[in-house]
């Protein structure tokens, strides 16, 4: 093993960065509550369930309609709610998608604002404690997906992502392959390669295609690309 | 329990597998991570047992009552399948024994999970035992805990069940189906890595001593199973997630068109 797997209850080192909301700190000691891996100094968890912050932008779906508001799934322990005020002309459908801000968190509802409708499209859902990888650092990891397939791409911190364009379905794959590795190292080069391998040459039958498993770089070169962990957070 | 019964359990001092008095029955397998589209999801193979555990949540507490402002809820459902084992256990559904079984679980698991990060939500819990032989509730239980912490759950630490019993007039451990069966007696045990007793059931007779021994002898064996748990998070996080499942479109190997 090249990294040490933290399970909830282990002691971490002194001096590692961690996020409050994965790590408990008892008798001057810190325990992760998580599954993860120290990075570079930081505690990076590997799973971690969604604990909503103030401020994000989410993306729900309307599930119910009443003349003062609107009620959102937003595939988490939170119900949205969208007071029709915020909308200034435009009224929405049951199964309309937005994309909105949290305002505030009251008992298990998001009062959102800032909203946004997205017409077409497609939207999935994935599990949100791999938002930051599919984001990337600087929304570096997003805009090429976005630029390699023609796309037009929202993620919400919630872990619904919507999309719209010319290749949705590339899009897709290139976002669950982000999910399945989101642990590894080296994800950028692999999309790269992964979407611009489809993009030349003649259009083959998709088993024709060279398989990624076999061009994925070595472990020494994937740890030479080591990019930096999620920020924020304490030190121990 | 099958009281004293003339039976002969031991043999040799051995038991009827050939096991020794402290060994695991084999194989013992853990994995997680085995379902799409749960949270969290864990499959433990241990000896003829086969359970797989699915997590869910936290998500809204539907129905709305059960929500509680201070906390979240656990609920865990235990099922043994139709083709389970030998004897019949016709339909699937929450009979006596499975209602009890998901209470145990759930007491032992709010014991380590973090719940009052999570007010008026829910955390689902399903445990389907596939195939059975005898100490289902602490495979579960094991199970469980590990598609807990598989879906990034808050936990304060891990726990994993084994459990003990009597038979042939010896303390035993990890008591198989025909020493459950035929023996004096069984006792389920979960402990947390520091080792602390979260559930400790008994069924049948033994006396001060032999309850702590048999305690002694599940401390000693909750080691292998923490090992085990690791184990199955390291080999987890080491390769691509969800690469033993030909589910996954990108990956299935088998193309139906080319059949």
């Amino acid at each position: 093993m090249e990294k040490k797997v933290y399970l909830p209850g282990d002691e971490l080192p002194k001096g590692t960065r961690y996020n409050p909301a994965i790590a408990r700190r008892e008798g001057g000691k810190v325990y992760t509550t998580v599954v993860g891996t120290v990075e570079k100094g930081t505690f990076v968890p590997y799973e971690m369930a969604y604990v909503p912050q103030g401020g994000e932008t989410i993306i729900g779906v309307i599930y119910d309609k009443k003349p003062s508001a609107y009620f959102v799934d937003t595939a988490t322990a939170y119900n949205g709610l969208l007071l029709s005020r915020e909308l200034r002309s435009t009224s929405l459908d049951v199964g309309d998608v937005i994309s909105a801000k949290i305002s505030r968190i009251e008992g298990t509802d998001f009062i959102l604002s800032y909203p946004r409708v997205l017409r077409g499209g497609k939207i999935l859902r994935v599990p949100s404690s791999k938002v930051p990888r599919i984001i990337g650092k600087g929304a570096s990891m997003v805009n090429l997906i976005k630029e390699l397939t023609n796309t037009e791409i929202f993620v919400g911190a919630n872990g619904y992502i919507w999309i719209k364009g010319e290749n949705v379905d590339k899009a897709i794959k290139a976002i669950h392959y982000i999910v399945r590795r989101a642990h590894l190292h080296g994800l950028t080069d692999d999309i790269k390669a992964m979407l611009e391998s489809g993009k030349k040459g003649k259009a083959k039958p998709k088993r024709e295609k060279p398989s990624l498993e076999g061009q994925a770089p070595s472990r020494k070169a994937q740890k030479a690309r080591r990019e930096q962990p999620n920020e924020g957070g304490e030190t121990a | 329990m099958g009281g004293d019964l003339d039976i002969k359990l031991i043999v040799d001092g051995k038991r009827l597998d050939g096991r020794s008095f402290d060994e695991f029955r084999k194989p013992l397998k853990l994995e997680v991570g085995v379902l799409r589209e749960a949270d969290g999801s864990a499959y433990i193979e241990w000896g003829m047992n086969k359970i797989i555990v699915g997590v869910f949540g936290p998500r809204e507490a539907i129905p709305k009552h059960l929500a509680d402002p201070d906390k979240a809820r656990i609920r865990c459902t235990y099922t043994m399948s139709t083709f389970a084992s030998l004897e019949e256990h016709g339909r699937m559904g929450p009979n006596r024994r499975a209602i009890e079984i998901g209470k145990v679980v759930r007491e032992a698991l709010e014991n380590v999970v973090m719940v009052e990060k999570f007010p008026s939500t829910i955390i689902d819990v399903h445990m389907i035992v596939l195939q059975a032989e005898g100490g289902t509730r602490v495979a579960s239980l094991t199970a469980a805990a590990a598609a807990l912490i598989n879906a990034g759950i808050p936990m304060r630490e891990p726990i994993v069940g084994v459990a003990a019993g009597k038979a042939g007039g010896e303390v035993l451990l990890d008591i198989g189906k025909a020493e459950d069966n035929y023996g004096q007696a069984d006792v389920p045990m979960a402990f947390t890595k520091s080792g602390d007793i979260v559930l400790l059931q008994m069924d049948g007779k033994l006396t001060r001593e032999e309850l702590a021994k048999a305690i002694d002898m599940v401390e000693k064996g909750s080691k292998k199973l923490f090992k085990l748990q690791e184990k199955a998070f390291e080999k987890e996080y080491a390769e691509p997630i969800g690469r033993k499942l030909s589910l996954l479109e990108e990956e299935s190997k088998v193309d139906i068109h080319s059949l």
